[in-house]
């Protein structure tokens, strides 16, 4: 596949940098810090710090690798949008084979590494997790609205990761944070969606708000998804998961984001959503505090 | 682009308004039926009943968890009123009202929480029967505003009368929240009755004060005179199944506890004082709307020409 090249004008940049972007720093610090939160929620009596460790490593190989072959499939369409046509891959700092065998080799060892040190079942979760967002979101993208869907099933697994090298089982408190992390997922990246809907057009990704100009859909859903975790953020409190400092201060938090949802959904401007995507960055992070704090007090 | 309210919306926006004021009714009742059986600590636990969303529902906990139940249903129509003002509401300050009544509602349910938890401390639960009354009203406020009256077009009337409707409308609503708070004050043994009698009597003084001035200056202003007419009548109705409620109190005390007679009349008696509320609150509102301050050097030069001919 020949990429359009854009950068015979750029500053070359070093390779170990370049390598370093193809993992998406950021996302995969937030899967680390939801697989914490769902090893700390999941771990019975004393926390083991060692295996903990090694949950934590396992997980962002994983999420590395998934990224550098995230990187590797979408370096065509990358190349055509302004938000990412500085990647590694779109600019020629690195080889498409280099970021294939790069993400390969994370997420082999990372799944591997999880099963070795942290059970079957966290290393399975994670290979399927890989599999499924590269096999199906990822190429579903270009063809329907309902990848964002599709993409949720393995965008909300990380708490489960976690969970289940705690625990070496998935039980009620880890589909309860799987919930929630799934409900998440649509206001924050249609949120996203919606701000960079014309990068997306121009790439052909088939994000909901590329198809629906008005944004009625869209926001219906984010709002929809908003209202929907009120009651399904005190799910952690009602199984014993977390105690009342959680309920009320999620509550709140919840009813914050129905507020931002909502709000945004009144303009539909991108201003409105820039403000509600970083809104649902604090909204989970203040849930899964609050959380761990009440499983702390506990 | 800014949404604009067509008029099947507000209809719609209005009904759901009204349809969240009488659940919240139907809530204050579920609330004073809880006090008068009783049953405050018939469950131990918060926000679980017994570690369970519905637990048997035998003898007080009937009560409590109903509360609770009906509480949760409340604020989920909250939500929803808040959430569809944002979206289609045009006035922001209105959209500002919705997401305080949710914020109100969410403080009433902290509140009911901590009472359970800390085992009906009296503060608590009066500031718990003082919250549940103001997010009554303001509830009742936003049925007004998103109703057709409040919306259209109405002609300014000037209010050369001392002292003015709006400041006795307000005087009205003050003394009946007062009086309200020194009903839950009595009910749960912080104050006797005393202080609930006197203000009693200060809220029938200034409802005949308000609707006679109101059938004085305003003869012909129909939505004045009928919400002043409603508030009358609610205040003596009140007044009577106050008398009732102490009688059915004092004349059961040697009987087994709750008797279903002082159960019924107080709980009337405190669903009627929220729709007392609810009328002054109407009252002040109309005011608001209908009636264009006078400034004093105006007045001043109202009396002297009145004066000048009457001589």
């Amino acid at each position: 596949m020949s990429v359009p090249r854009l950068v015979a004008v750029l500053p070359a940049r070093p390779r170990l940098w370049s390598y370093l972007e193809l993992t998406k720093p950021d996302v995969s610090f937030l899967v680390v810090l939801t697989t914490l939160a769902g090893y700390y929620l999941g771990a019975r009596g004393r926390l083991d710090l060692v295996g903990l460790a090694h949950a934590l490593f396992g997980t962002l190989l994983v999420a590395a690798g998934t990224a550098a072959l995230n990187h590797y499939l979408e370096r065509a369409s990358d190349a055509r949008m302004r938000r990412t046509a500085q990647r590694p891959l779109p600019v020629g700092a690195l080889e498409p084979v280099e970021a294939l065998a790069f993400g390969l080799v994370l997420s082999v060892v990372g799944a591997v590494w999880l099963a070795a040190f942290c059970g079957a079942l966290s290393g399975g979760i994670a290979a399927l997790t890989c599999a499924s967002y590269l096999g199906l979101y990822t190429p579903l993208k270009t063809r329907t609205t309902l990848a964002t869907l599709v993409g949720a099933f393995p965008g909300a697994a990380p708490p489960l990761i976690g969970w289940a090298a705690a625990r070496g089982q998935l039980d009620a408190g880890a589909w309860a944070l799987y919930a929630i992390l799934f409900c998440w997922q649509f206001p924050h990246l249609l949120a996203i969606a919606w701000m960079y809907r014309e990068d997306y057009a121009r790439a052909g990704i088939r994000m909901l708000p590329v198809v629906d100009r008005s944004g009625r859909a869209t926001f219906r859903q984010v709002l929809g998804c908003a209202l929907v975790l009120v009651p399904l953020g005190a799910l952690p409190a009602w199984l014993g998961l977390a105690g009342n400092v959680y309920l009320v201060g999620g509550l709140a938090a919840n009813l914050a984001l129905v507020y931002f949802a909502a709000a945004a959904a009144r303009v539909k401007s991108n201003a409105r959503a820039r403000t509600l995507m970083h809104a649902t960055v604090v909204h989970i992070a203040v849930l899964y505090a609050l959380m761990m704090l009440d499983k702390l007090r506990q | 682009m800014r949404p604009r309210m067509n008029t099947v919306h507000q209809r719609a926006l209005h009904r759901y308004a009204v349809l969240t004021a009488c659940a919240t009714l139907v809530l204050l009742a579920a609330g004073a039926l809880v006090t008068s059986n009783d049953a405050g600590l018939a469950v131990p636990d918060w926000p679980l009943s017994y570690g369970s969303l519905w637990p048997p529902l035998v003898g007080g906990i009937l009560y409590e968890h109903g509360h609770r139940l009906v509480a949760g249903f409340v604020g989920l129509l909250t939500i929803g009123l808040a959430v569809w003002l944002q979206l289609r509401e045009p006035r922001a300050w209105v959209r500002r009202l919705g997401w305080a009544a949710l914020g109100a509602v969410v403080a009433q349910g902290l509140l009911g929480g901590i009472t359970v938890l800390f085992y009906l401390p009296p503060a608590v639960s009066i500031a718990h029967a003082t919250l549940a009354q103001m997010f009554f009203a303001s509830v009742v406020s936003l049925s007004v505003f998103t109703g057709r009256w409040w919306q259209a077009e109405q002609q300014q009337l000037a209010d050369h009368g001392s002292p003015s409707l709006l400041t006795l409308s307000r005087l009205v609503l003050a003394a009946i929240l007062a009086q309200l708070v020194l009903g839950a004050a009595y009910r749960h043994n912080v104050l006797g009755i005393v202080g609930h009698l006197v203000g009693a009597g200060v809220v029938v003084a200034l409802a005949v004060y308000i609707a006679r001035a109101i059938r004085n200056r305003f003869p012909q202003v129909a939505a004045l005179r009928r919400a002043a007419r409603v508030l009358l009548a609610l205040v003596g109705l009140q007044v009577l199944l106050g008398g009732g409620a102490y009688w059915a109190i004092w004349g059961t005390q040697s009987a087994p506890q709750p008797m279903p007679a002082m159960v019924y009349l107080t709980v009337a008696h405190l669903a009627l004082g929220a729709l007392t509320l609810a009328a002054a609150v109407v009252v002040a509102l109309r005011a608001q709307r209908l009636l264009r301050p006078v400034a004093a050097e105006q007045l001043a030069g109202v009396a002297r020409f009145e004066q000048g001919a009457a001589r």
